[in-house]
């Protein structure tokens, strides 16, 4: 795994694409912070409405959750909504992951709106889980409570609800710690813990995102895939397709990018952020709707044409039930809302318009629901559960609730937490303007002051650009190799690595032995501790083997890479808050002093010596 | 990049060679003879095998033959267009990966040319053919000779069309004119994963006439995808200069072989009826499980090696991809009508005939590609 979460700094990049801009013009590092963080620190009317519009869906979800659920009332409604809860919170940590894997540089902007959508979503369907009816969980062959479908969606709901967690934790850290202004809130800088930016800790944040990215990647695919397996295999005839895994994972994709591009577009126009996310990403976002919408209609039509060639007389009248039967309501709205209107983006104006977006987005989130609920009817052989009665008040009450839960957290999180990652949009600007977004800042590390020389413990200066740093700690590295050298700054800094070359444990390893041990652990408990139910045959309970130690695996995965980068944090640093404060905005190096006396001199004048244009540092200071 | 059978080459070829060449080898594969070489060795191939086999088991033996020839421009064209999406606007030259693809699609025609003899075989091959009871009222017109022929006329259209629009380089670079063809790259894999579709309905999984399968299209364009891009890091020379920090073929092929893989899985798990129990009991027993197995292997290695990439390993992991993938396209067709998987002499034979046959043909066939 190499380190691609960040674009190329050195690297020219076409300024814009599709004729518009993925960066707004003379945005700079400085602007991106300030631009986000305002909307958390600064002081703004509105903020008052939003927090009671938090309050209100809050104090919604409360009630709703107060509402007795049993089998008879509100089961159907709830599983529903937690499956398609569930694909909005797979498809958006899904792609998101791919995003960020792939390297895809536009994501910068509004990956971090897509995990906070995966991460609401988990806790949503967290709302709704623990709901008796799971028909297809019932011939999996375990004995209760192992094989009953609320154990199943708390297993699954906790598992996604961590590594959402982590995955979204580790890329907001470099984001806690600009927020913890001097004099302000603890919160944020005891969130950040010991962030200071190091080239090392840049290092590891970025392995740790990646990794923590492929196992949300597995852990979504695996979880998608196992159960719409166990569903086709027991369904009734018209829906038991091979093609079922696919569909699910289509649109679970489908309906996360929807729901993820429904809220870019509200949080761009509500916070004004037009100038990171651009219209850009509005055209790319749709897009990535229309490919999946054409993925999603070639699964159904796929399906429908395979039952119409091949398919038995009971699958030919599921299929018929859909066109004009008890099924039609929910079968002409998937058609409706999820496969008709992604077409619209053929069309270059519509997929440039936030309200066309937005618009589409939900919708197409709507026909996911409608397509699970489609399928939950035919498993149950029973059309009338997809229209509640009027007595089903628990089953509406499950899906309020876990509507009201999710704008809840969407809204403190919006008034609490960067919604843009600062640190990947600073170098997306330096990617796409390397001298512009960072020209000349002015010193931040104040004077220094008359220190003695057995008092100083670090030398630290502070250089205009990566490249000078880079220059710099080679030269010193040239001349002594035993110095210890650090580097600060606001963005990775891989030239630095090259020169440091610290030794470190690399995440991925520690996070693929924590899998190891945890999906070994769980497998190793499934094998001896869990009955089968009465005359169930070992093989045919394999889901009982396989998701869960797969499940165990990935979260353990995750958590081991959240606990090593953690566990890195604030490591060898000099702690001088001036020094961490310049390290947020510009390069900084740190060189330790050991106990020759006139070191920490002999390092300054050999720093001092350097070309200007070619590793002389903008200011010096020792610290003690 | 020089590539083999390169027709821009062939008129230089005739031109420097002077002096008759020394061996057998090298006078055969003058550009000049090549073509009738191949279709030399392909015509004695194929009456070694009708000599050998009969005309049944030779027409049991073309179908995968032909299928593996199909699968080389088939799986090369998706395979090209994402690779071209991921680097259409990098102003870098293209990798040697990009443009082997690329001349693989120049294959299309000569495969939808060697298809013609498998309409002329249809009874040997399909139980629809024999007349069998149609199992639906739309099965009775779908499948039917006309209604096979139109369906394939106009997937072969579809398919040499994207492929003389693909084979030549996409979109513009971005420093010219700042834009990138999504279009064309969204509308090539939706009208390839449809034509893929039907085409692996009618010609691969009709040949046996109780288990369907809606994902086995999916499964088959998969696995051919990862054949054609196994075959194409096997002849693609290393790059040079810029395109060389763009070097990362084993990559897609790992992630390839996965999709396939759990395809496979996925199939296996959905389906519990008695004639999928018995389309599968028919290929995991002997050397169909051995070859199961080895396949499983051969996927877990690829992913493993990404892990420490180089470029030995991955022309191994290549070479190892491509045997499977050959030999899954027999497993998929021939225990229809032989009851189990296994090669034979006639399997071998046949494929030295298509591969004859197709390079006797790529001369005629490169004329609606125009030369790079």
């Amino acid at each position: 795994m190499t380190a691609k979460a960040f674009p190329k700094v050195l690297t020219p990049l076409p300024e814009s694409l599709y004729g518009e801009r993925i960066v707004a013009p003379g945005e700079s590092v400085e602007s991106v912070a300030r631009i986000v963080t305002d909307i958390v620190l600064a002081p703004r009317a509105g903020r008052r409405r939003w927090l009671i519009a938090a309050g209100a869906c809050g104090a919604l979800a409360a009630v709703c959750a107060l509402v007795p659920r049993s089998a008879e009332q509100g089961a159907l409604v709830a599983v529903a909504s937690y499956e398609g809860w569930i694909g909005i919170a797979e498809g958006s940590l899904l792609v998101s992951a791919v995003l960020l894997l792939a390297g895809v540089e536009w994501r910068c902007a509004v990956g971090r709106i897509t995990e906070t959508v995966a991460l609401l979503a988990a806790i949503a369907a967290g709302f709704c889980a623990g709901a008796p009816a799971a028909p297809w969980m019932d011939g999996i062959g375990l004995s209760p409570p192992f094989g009953s479908a609320a154990s199943w969606q708390v297993a699954g709901t906790a598992s996604l609800v961590v590594v959402c967690a982590s995955h979204w934790l580790i890329g907001l850290l470099p984001d806690l710690a600009i927020l913890h202004e001097p004099g302000a809130s603890r919160f944020y800088g005891w969130l950040a813990g010991g962030w200071r930016g190091s080239a090392l800790q840049w290092r590891l944040w970025e392995e740790a995102h990646r990794s923590t990215a492929l196992l949300g990647a597995l852990l979504a695919i695996a979880l998608q895939v196992g159960a719409s397996v166990m569903q086709a295999a027991t369904a009734a005839p018209g829906r038991q397709d091979t093609l079922l895994p696919v569909t699910f994972l289509v649109d679970a994709v489908l309906s996360g990018v929807g729901a993820s591009a429904a809220a870019v577009v509200v949080i761009r126009a509500t916070h004004g952020l037009c100038g990171l996310i651009t219209r850009r990403h509005l055209d790319i976002l749709a897009r990535l709707i229309l490919v999946l919408g054409l993925s999603s209609l070639y699964c159904h039509a796929t399906t429908i044409l395979a039952v119409l060639l091949h398919g038995e007389a009971a699958a030919r009248d599921t299929v018929a039930r859909g066109f004009h039967g008890d099924l039609a309501p929910a079968f002409w709205t998937v058609v409706a809302c999820g496969l008709l209107p992604p077409q619209l983006f053929w069309l270059p104006r519509l997929r440039r318009s936030g309200l066309a977006v937005a618009v589409v987005g939900t919708l197409v989130a709507v026909g996911a629901y409608a397509d699970r609920a489609m399928g939950l009817a035919v498993t149950l052989r029973d059309a009338s559960a997809l229209v509640p009665p009027a007595a089903d008040i628990a089953g509406i009450a499950a899906l309020a609730g876990s509507v009201a839960l999710f704008l809840t957290g969407l809204i403190l999180v919006l008034q609490t937490l960067p919604i843009v990652s600062i640190a990947q949009m600073r170098a997306l600007v330096l990617a796409h303007n390397p001298v512009g977004a960072l020209t000349a800042p002015p010193p931040k590390i104040p004077d220094p002051g008359i220190l003695s020389s057995a008092g100083v413990r670090f030398v630290a200066a502070e250089f205009a650009s990566a490249r000078t740093l880079a220059a710099a700690a080679s030269v010193l590295r040239a001349r002594d190799r035993s110095l210890r050298l650090d580097a600060l700054g606001p963005v990775p800094i891989p030239e630095a690595l090259e020169v440091l070359r610290p030794a470190v444990t690399p995440i991925r390893l520690t996070a693929l032995a924590g899998a190891l041990l945890g999906g070994c652990g769980v497998l190793a408990v499934c094998l001896t501790a869990i009955p089968l139910a009465a005359g169930a045959a070992p093989w045919g309970a394999w889901p009982s083997l396989v998701l869960p130690s797969l499940m165990a695996a990935l979260t353990a995965g995750t958590l081991a890479a959240l606990a090593a980068l953690l566990a890195a944090r604030g490591r060898r640093q000099p702690r001088d808050a001036d020094v961490w404060q310049a390290g947020r905005s510009s390069f900084v190096l740190t060189a330790r002093v050991g106990g020759e006396p006139g070191e920490a001199e002999r390092i300054e004048q050999r720093l001092m010596a350097l070309p200007a244009a070619d590793g002389r540092p903008l200011t010096i200071r020792k610290v003690a | 990049m020089s590539l083999p059978w390169d027709p821009s080459r062939d008129e230089a070829g005739r031109r420097e060679e002077v002096a008759l060449p020394r061996t057998a080898r090298a006078f055969l594969l003058a550009p000049a003879r090549r073509s009738a070489a191949g279709l030399g060795i392909g015509a004695v191939a194929f009456g070694l095998a009708l000599l050998l086999g009969g005309w049944h088991r030779l027409a049991v033996s073309y179908l995968p033959a032909w299928l593996c020839l199909l699968a080389l421009p088939v799986g090369a064209l998706p395979v090209a267009i994402m690779v071209e999406r991921a680097d259409a606007w990098r102003p870098q030259p293209e990798t040697a990966l990009l443009e082997t693809l690329r001349w693989l699609l120049g294959l299309m025609p000569v495969a939808a040319l060697l298809a013609l003899p498998i309409l002329a075989v249809l009874p040997d091959l399909y139980p629809w053919a024999t007349g069998a009871p149609p199992e639906t009222p739309l099965a009775a017109i779908w499948f039917t000779t006309p209604f096979l022929i139109l369906r394939l006329t106009l997937v072969f259209l579809i398919w040499i069309g994207l492929s003389m629009m693909f084979a030549r380089r996409g979109g513009e670079p971005w420093g010219k004119a700042g834009r990138i063809d999504d279009g064309r790259a969204i509308l090539g894999l939706g009208l390839h994963i449809v034509c893929g579709t039907l085409a692996a309905a009618d010609l691969v999984m009709a040949v046996f006439a109780r288990f369907h399968s809606s994902l086995a299209g999916l499964v088959l364009l998969a696995g051919w995808s990862a054949l054609a891009l196994s075959a194409a890091i096997l002849v693609a020379p290393p790059d040079v200069g810029p395109s060389r920090r763009r070097l990362d073929r084993l990559t897609p092929l790992a992630v390839l072989l996965a999709i396939w893989a759990v395809m496979h899985l996925v199939q296996a798990l959905v389906l519990g009826s008695p004639e999928a129990t018995l389309w599968y009991g028919a290929r995991l027993v002997g050397e169909g499980l051995v070859l199961a197995a080895f396949a499983g292997v051969v996927v877990l290695l690829a992913a493993a090696v990404t892990l420490k990439p180089g470029e030995y390993r991955t022309r191994v992991v290549a070479a190892l991809a491509l045997g499977v993938q050959v030999l899954a396209v027999y497993w998929f067709v021939t225990p229809a009508m032989r009851g189990s998987f296994k090669i034979t002499l006639t399997d071998a034979l046949t494929l030295v005939g298509v591969a004859g046959m197709a390079v006797g043909l790529i001369p005629l066939a490169r004329r609606l590609f125009p030369a790079r």
